[in-house]
């Protein structure tokens, strides 16, 4: 017999391995992680497309009054708590947008208490504000409706 | 008579009775054109091209290795040269051997190309898995980056561009690693059935029937008569 002969049990043996590395390599790539999902990454608070549990909530509200002139006014004082347990990621720094009343004058981190207040405001009224998330560097995350109501 | 002065009548005393005739020569112009041998009157072995013959009919018998031993009368005549042209047809044994001999090849080529892939095949799949891993490693710290960035218009460009691209990469990555371990699979499954199919076989040996024949037919006379001398292959390349 010539050299390049062998023992036909042991070719079996490593064609089998051949094989069974070949599978298991297909398996390993077919069991692995797959591609992202892009629209599966909305639990960021700082995505614009942030859709998880809403990041600000009504902590409390007052309703002030105070005359001028005789007649009788009310302010509506609102605090709003910033969720900063559902920030992914060691708190930042970050600002508060809210309509009609502008940025918040302070960053805040660790302190996620915000007041602001509606002036002159009618009785039974519910006045709502949209909040939103936003960084000095520019650019808007997460953002909701909070309402209130003006009750003595 | 003895072997001795059998050679001598042969040698000696025939030349001086030939010379008394008239003489032709044959010039044998054969297929192949080297290395052919042939019987004169079934007596005289010789491998030159040209011989000189008394006139009249003479039998030749050429020979050549792998070829069949062709038989065929000739008439000499005398102060001529004639030609002889054979074509000596290969022997069926040869016709086997290099059939086989073929095949023995082709399998044994398509053994060594079967390894050969198969180790390509390996390693092709062993980069095709590293720049898979790769691919699936840049997902996982872009699925880090989203969580980590606090930055509104970075996360923007992660999702916008950046994790697409690699998205893309993992696909094409895949792709090819499914490509180079079906590849594989397929050559290791090659590689395994040319093992077991030429297992069965030795290389193929050549044995010149032929020559044998040839080699036994040429005779010397002794003194009660004649004998014959035979030949046989021992392939000593074993």
């Amino acid at each position: 017999m010539d050299g390049w002969y062998y023992d036909p049990d042991q070719q079996m043996k490593l064609g089998a391995y051949c094989v069974a590395i070949g599978i298991g390599l297909l398996a390993l790539a077919g069991c692995g992680k797959q591609k992202i999902d892009i629209d599966t990454l909305t639990n960021n608070p700082f995505d614009p497309d942030y859709a998880g549990p809403s990041l600000f909530e009504l902590a409390d509200s007052r309703t002030v009054t105070y005359t001028v002139d005789g007649q009788v006014h009310y302010d509506l004082e609102v605090d709003i708590r910033v969720r900063e347990d559902l920030f992914l990621s060691p708190i930042p720094e970050y600002e508060v947008y809210v309509t009609g009343t502008g940025v918040s004058p302070e960053a805040f981190s660790g302190h996620p208490l915000l007041t602001f207040t509606i002036s002159d405001v009618g009785l039974g009224a519910v006045i709502c504000r949209d909040l939103a998330l936003r960084r000095s560097q520019g650019g808007q995350g997460a953002s909701n409706s909070v309402c209130a109501i003006a009750a003595l | 008579m003895t072997l001795r002065s059998a050679y001598l009548y042969l040698f000696l005393v025939a030349p001086f009775v030939v010379s008394a005739q008239s003489a032709g020569k044959i010039r044998l112009l054969v297929d192949p054109g080297h290395n052919f041998k042939f019987v004169v009157d079934k007596q005289f072995k010789m491998e030159q091209r040209e011989v000189e013959l008394s006139e009249g009919l003479h039998h030749f018998s050429v020979w050549a290795p792998e070829r069949m031993v062709v038989d065929t009368p000739v008439f000499v005549v005398a102060d001529h040269t004639t030609d002889l042209v054979v074509r000596l047809p290969y022997s069926p044994e040869y016709e086997h051997y290099r059939n086989a001999l073929s095949r023995y090849n082709s399998v044994r080529r398509s053994r060594i190309i079967s390894t050969v892939a198969l180790a390509g095949g390996l390693v092709w799949t062993g980069v095709s898995y590293s720049i898979y891993a790769s691919a699936k490693n840049q997902l996982d710290a872009d699925r880090m980056a989203y969580e980590e960035l606090s930055t509104p218009g970075e996360i923007s460009v992660l999702k916008d561009k950046t994790i697409p691209e690699h998205n893309d990469d993992l696909v094409k990555a895949r792709t090819g690693l499914y490509v180079s371990a079906a590849i594989t699979t397929v050559a290791a499954g090659a590689m395994v059935y040319f093992r077991l199919v030429t297992k069965r076989g030795d290389k193929p040996v050549f044995e010149d029937k032929e020559k044998v024949r040839f080699e036994g037919l040429a005779w010397v006379p002794d003194a009660q008569g004649s004998f014959w001398m035979a030949g046989i292959t021992i392939p000593i390349n074993k």
